[in-house]
């Protein structure tokens, strides 16, 4: 993990808006690009799909609770 | 003392004007100090020629900043000095990218950024030291019940509440449960002093306890995604607040006096996730902090004990975990923990008190009906855990979530003037939390088909024309109302904040933008766009009014109509334990059903 | 020479690399308490315009740092305050502080000639300095005119064609040397501290400006030139365009006749250093002179071939170079003086030049 996204609280939140047909595409591709974003734990949050494509709210956990905090550890915080 | 009257150029050195400058002339002029404005575009020689014809005090510079600026502005600085000015006119620089750091190194006196207050710049001009108004310095902790004398303006309600009531206190009398007992044994456990006491008191406690705690004390193992948080990790949070503490100065919410008190729900799994949760929330202006136990907790006879962690929402309640998030919490920050559905209702009233909580909730029939416990144990229990938040001195809200279930309002709001005035006899202070929601009674009903306005504020008005309390709306306010989107749900949520305070209600809890969102944890990124949607909301409202159709002052009537014909029928039937059974508070096709966690625990002492 | 000033023509040519080289030579002398201040704030971590890393000063134990309240603590080096001043900055109060102990430290100064004035007196008497630097900021060199010599630090930064940096660098030390004026102008000028005219017969007409920046201060000066006149005094700064309007206005009345400057920074502040040597040649060519009353010698040229090089595609500045030993060569064809690169020669050319020399 980078420095920087150790420094995340918790999580990140990736708003865009993915051209695609449908909502099915526009999910696929969310999760893809989370995935080459280089984020493990993604998920959606939210995504609508109207005409031109898809707004989305998509998510990648850095730390969920009960883990291990790097920004807690962190020697000069 | 006066204030020296000093003559001010203000100079834009750059090709437009800057809207800045404009407001700190006008603050200078306020404060009846004598303002030249340059029209834009001077060079630094015309600007200091000026300066020289008038004999100012004090130079303002604005300047938008590039690369090569910054040696524009090194050569102001420069020329203004060599021109023999800089001896008794002082000089300083905004701008959008103007930090202290960048005036110093630019050589000015005084640096203006983003966020400098008219005032900041008034007080340079003044040769004052500016003091930032430190907001954890004048916040204080307010007592919502404060102004409220609970007296009933609808007599004919008081009568029946009185009534069932005594009924209540009646029926629990010479009775008990292993979560009064256990209350009862931790009181004295956190009491006492002599280590064989404690641990013959904890095999005592463990006996009363579901075996998957007596486990715990037996063994020491946790629940399986459980664990205890190490040495390592409580140093470092120590490092992290102590740091931290420094340099928090909270942001305000409120605009007008009138804006309610604003609370955050928390409960990660992971108190020090919900210490950070809460510590950012209180930087952006969070006046208080609800805990959330686990839904599991609720269910389980007993509580662990040590620092404890967990990987589900809700946060494990012990004395320790209590502890540390008392502990971690600003002076000012009001601090709920809530108690009102469980089999531990009557310890976790009796902990909260212990660690120093300023409020807590508890509510028999939401709790037996929408939460899962039995009616008669949680009868027994709250009446208990009430006894301890008046020892306590701790104002507790009744919550109405069984609304979420099913329940009209009406029905949850007799349910809810039952605790109150249960509360209110054995000497506590109970708050009304109505909710702002978008319930499946209106959903069925249409009451919002046209506007989320008038049922939420004929809810109010209800209240308000039945008795004299003080109101926190929950819980979140707009629940059901907001998506996963994140403007969407904070739009929403500042709405509802709007509506609560121009209703002039004491608090609200609001939800954080990704409140809907089941996936996973709530994020602290998302608690601070509802923070600032609703601070937002209040500066937009101020003391502005929200005007409800006629459609209000009708359903605030028949919510009235309703209360009262719910507690007749309560009255009527004697027993309020067997009125929750059969559904007199809220039914089965209600979506209300009694729950059935700690069924046949009640005990004749 | 005790009290040095290195003074940038712009960011990044290497004024704090200077700095940290003389630091770094001053240790292996005996005996010298070292003090350091600066005229802005310099030796952060990034550079506050461009985002590049800048180095930080190093000041080992035993030397003495002015700085602002808000940096005392910034550095890794342990401070020890020995005075705080009454002087203000954005980032505080400077104080004067003993080093404790070998570490980084974040220096932001005076930045006024006064206020630097008495914070060199305090570092000389109070903290016993016998050597101080004076690191410069921007360019910015008005407060400059305290020190008793400059080091100029130029390079790529100011400008990356290294034939125009070579041609304006000797320029920018030509202004440097313009001749000191006669004793008996300083006596007569003492105390004036506005644009006087002196006559022949010793007297002095003031007008209300010190500086020459406006027109308009060319019409107040006309009404005190006479034919009586032989020196125009301008005690502060003097802004190259309006000096060349002077010269057109005044130029049949030249002739004989001294501009008197209180030091040459008045002047190289002005106006680009080209521009400033046609203005002072053209006022030769009709017969007129051109002195200071207060010398600041430049004691050496640093040269860096770096430069931010800015790129349009990604709109981020990033690492140039320019050739290293053509910009040296350029450099010292154009002025007469020691011409270092510190990063390359390291301190000992700059002892030496200053006066210093390594001891075993």
């Amino acid at each position: 993990m980078s420095g920087a996204l150790e420094r995340v609280m918790d999580a990140v939140d990736i708003e865009t808006f993915l051209v695609c047909d449908d909502e099915e595409e526009g999910k696929r591709l969310s999760l893809q690009l989370m995935n080459e974003l280089g984020f493990k734990d993604a998920s959606i949050v939210f995504i609508q799909h109207q005409g031109p494509g898809a707004r989305v709210r998509i998510r990648g956990y850095i730390y969920k609770p009960g883990d291990s905090y790097a920004w807690l550890f962190k020697k000069d915080n | 003392m006066t204030v020296q009257k000093k003559k001010v150029l203000l100079a834009p050195l750059d090709p437009v004007h800057d809207i800045g400058l404009k407001m700190i002339k006008r603050g200078l002029d306020q404060a009846e100090h004598d303002t030249i404005l340059l029209p834009p575009d001077y060079s630094p020689e015309e600007i200091i020629k000026t300066a020289m014809d008038n004999d100012v005090d004090v130079i303002l510079i604005s300047r938008t900043l590039g690369y090569r600026v910054a040696e524009i502005l090194g050569s102001f600085i420069d020329l203004a000095e060599a021109s023999g000015i800089r001896e008794r006119v002082r000089i300083g620089i905004g701008g959008m990218a103007i930090r202290p750091e960048l005036a110093a190194e630019l050589g000015f006196d005084a640096g203006f950024g983003p966020g400098t207050t008219v005032e900041e710049a008034v007080a340079f001009v003044e040769g004052r030291e500016y003091v930032k108004e430190d907001v954890s310095r004048s916040k204080f902790k307010k007592d919502m019940t404060e102004k409220y004398d609970y007296t009933f303006k609808n007599k004919r309600i008081e009568n029946l509440l009185n009534a069932i009531v005594d009924g209540i206190i009646d029926y629990v009398k010479n009775k008990t449960t292993p979560g009064v007992e256990r209350a009862k044994i931790r009181e004295r456990m956190l009491e006492s002093t002599d280590e064989t006491e404690v641990l013959k008191l904890k095999k005592e406690y463990a006996r009363l306890c579901d075996n998957v705690v007596k486990v715990y004390y037996d063994s020491g193992a946790l629940k399986e995604k459980t664990r205890h948080l190490t040495a390592e990790e409580l140093k470092a949070l120590e490092t992290y607040l102590e740091k931290l503490k420094l340099r928090i100065n909270p942001l305000k919410l409120q605009h007008a006096d009138k804006n309610p008190m604003v609370f955050i729900q928390y409960g990660t799994g992971c108190p020090f996730m919900d210490i950070a949760h809460i510590k950012t929330c209180e930087a952006w202006g969070a006046d208080g902090v609800v805990h959330f136990d686990p839904s599991w907790g609720a269910r389980t006879e007993g509580f662990f004990e040590g620092y404890i962690t967990h990987e589900e929402d809700g946060s494990v309640i012990t004395y320790e975990n209590l502890r540390i998030i008392k502990d971690a919490l600003m002076p000012s920050t009001l601090w709920q923990v809530r108690a009102h559905r469980g089999l531990n209702t009557p310890e976790t009233v009796l902990l909260a008190g212990k660690v120093g909580a300023d409020l807590t909730k508890i509510n028999i029939a939401y709790g037996s009906l929408g939460g899962g416990t039995d009616p008669e144990r949680l009868t027994v229990d709250a009446v208990a855990a009430i006894k301890y938040a008046a020892r306590f001195d701790m104002p507790f809200d009744v919550v109405t979530n069984e609304e979420l279930c099913g329940v009209p309002a009406h029905k949850a709001f007799a349910g809810m003037l039952i605790v109150t005035m249960l509360g209110l006899r054995l000497g506590a202070k109970p708050i009304l939390q109505p909710l702002f929601c978008y319930s499946p009674e209106v959903m069925i009903s249409g009451q919002m088909r046209d506007n989320y306005v008038d049922f939420n504020a004929a809810k109010i008005s209800a209240l308000r024309s039945i008795l004299n309390a003080p109101i926190w709306c929950g819980a979140p306010i707009g629940f059901l109302t907001q998506t996963e989107d994140r403007v969407q749900s904070s739009l929403s949520t500042a709405l509802h904040a709007s509506l609560a305070s121009v209703l002039g209600v004491d608090g609200i809890s609001i939800a954080s933008a990704d409140e809907a969102y089941s996936g996973g944890p709530i994020s602290v990124a998302a608690r601070i766009d509802t923070l600032r949607a609703t601070q937002s909301a209040f500066r937009f409202f101020g003391h502005a009014e929200i005007t409800p159709t006629r459609n209000s002052e009708i359903w605030a009537s028949q919510i009235v109509e309703g209360i009262e014909s719910t507690l007749d029928s309560v009255a009527k039937n004697g027993n309020f334990v067997d009125a929750l059974y059969r559904g007199l508070l809220g039914s089965r096709g209600e979506g209300a059903y009694p729950g059935r966690a700690g069924r046949g625990t009640v005990t004749s002492l | 020479m005790r009290i040095i000033g290195v003074a940038g023509t712009a960011k990044n040519t290497g004024k704090t690399t200077t700095i940290s080289a003389l630091l770094e030579g001053f240790s292996y002398l005996n005996n010298n308490v070292v003090g350091l201040t600066s005229i802005g704030y310099d030796g952060e971590e990034i550079d506050n315009v461009t985002g590049l890393l800048k180095p930080r000063l190093f000041l080992k134990r035993g030397s003495v740092v002015a700085t602002a309240a808000a940096c005392l603590r910034a550095g890794s080096a342990e401070l020890e305050i020995l005075e705080t001043t009454d002087i203000m900055t954005p980032l505080g109060r400077i104080s004067i502080a003993a080093v404790k102990s070998d570490g980084l430290a974040v220096v932001a100064g005076p930045n006024k000639s006064r206020e630097l004035r008495r914070v060199l007196d305090r570092m000389t008497e109070k903290a016993g300095c016998d050597i101080i630097l004076v690191d410069g900021a921007l360019n910015r060199i008005a407060p400059m005119i305290e020190t008793e010599g400059i080091i100029l630090a130029t390079g790529a930064a100011r400008n990356p064609d290294v034939i125009e940096l070579a041609e304006e660098t000797g320029q920018i030390c030509s202004i440097f040397k313009l001749p000191e004026a006669g004793k008996i102008y300083k006596q007569i000028l003492g105390g004036f501290k506005t644009i006087s005219v002196v006559n022949r017969d010793g007297t002095v007409e003031a007008i209300r400006y010190p500086a020459l920046i406006h027109e308009d201060i060319i019409g107040a000066l006309k009404a005190v030139l006479t034919e009586k006149a032989c020196a125009i005094f301008i005690p502060a700064a003097v802004s190259q365009p309006v000096l060349n309007r002077l010269v057109d206005i005044f130029k049949n009345r030249l002739k004989g006749l001294t501009i008197l400057l209180s030091d040459p920074i008045k002047l190289i502040i002005g106006g680009y250093p080209g521009d400033v040597m046609n203005t002072t040649k053209r006022i030769e060519s009709f017969g007129g002179r051109i002195e200071v009353l207060k010398e600041v010698p430049v004691v050496a040229v640093t040269i860096n071939p770096f430069y931010p090089r800015y790129r349009f595609e990604t709109g981020v500045y990033e690492p140039g170079y320019v050739d290293e030993k053509f910009l040296r060569e350029e450099i010292k064809k154009a002025v007469s003086l020691p011409v270092v690169n510190v990063l390359k020669d390291g301190p000992a050319e700059l002892l030496k030049v200053l006066g210093f020399h390594k001891k075993g």
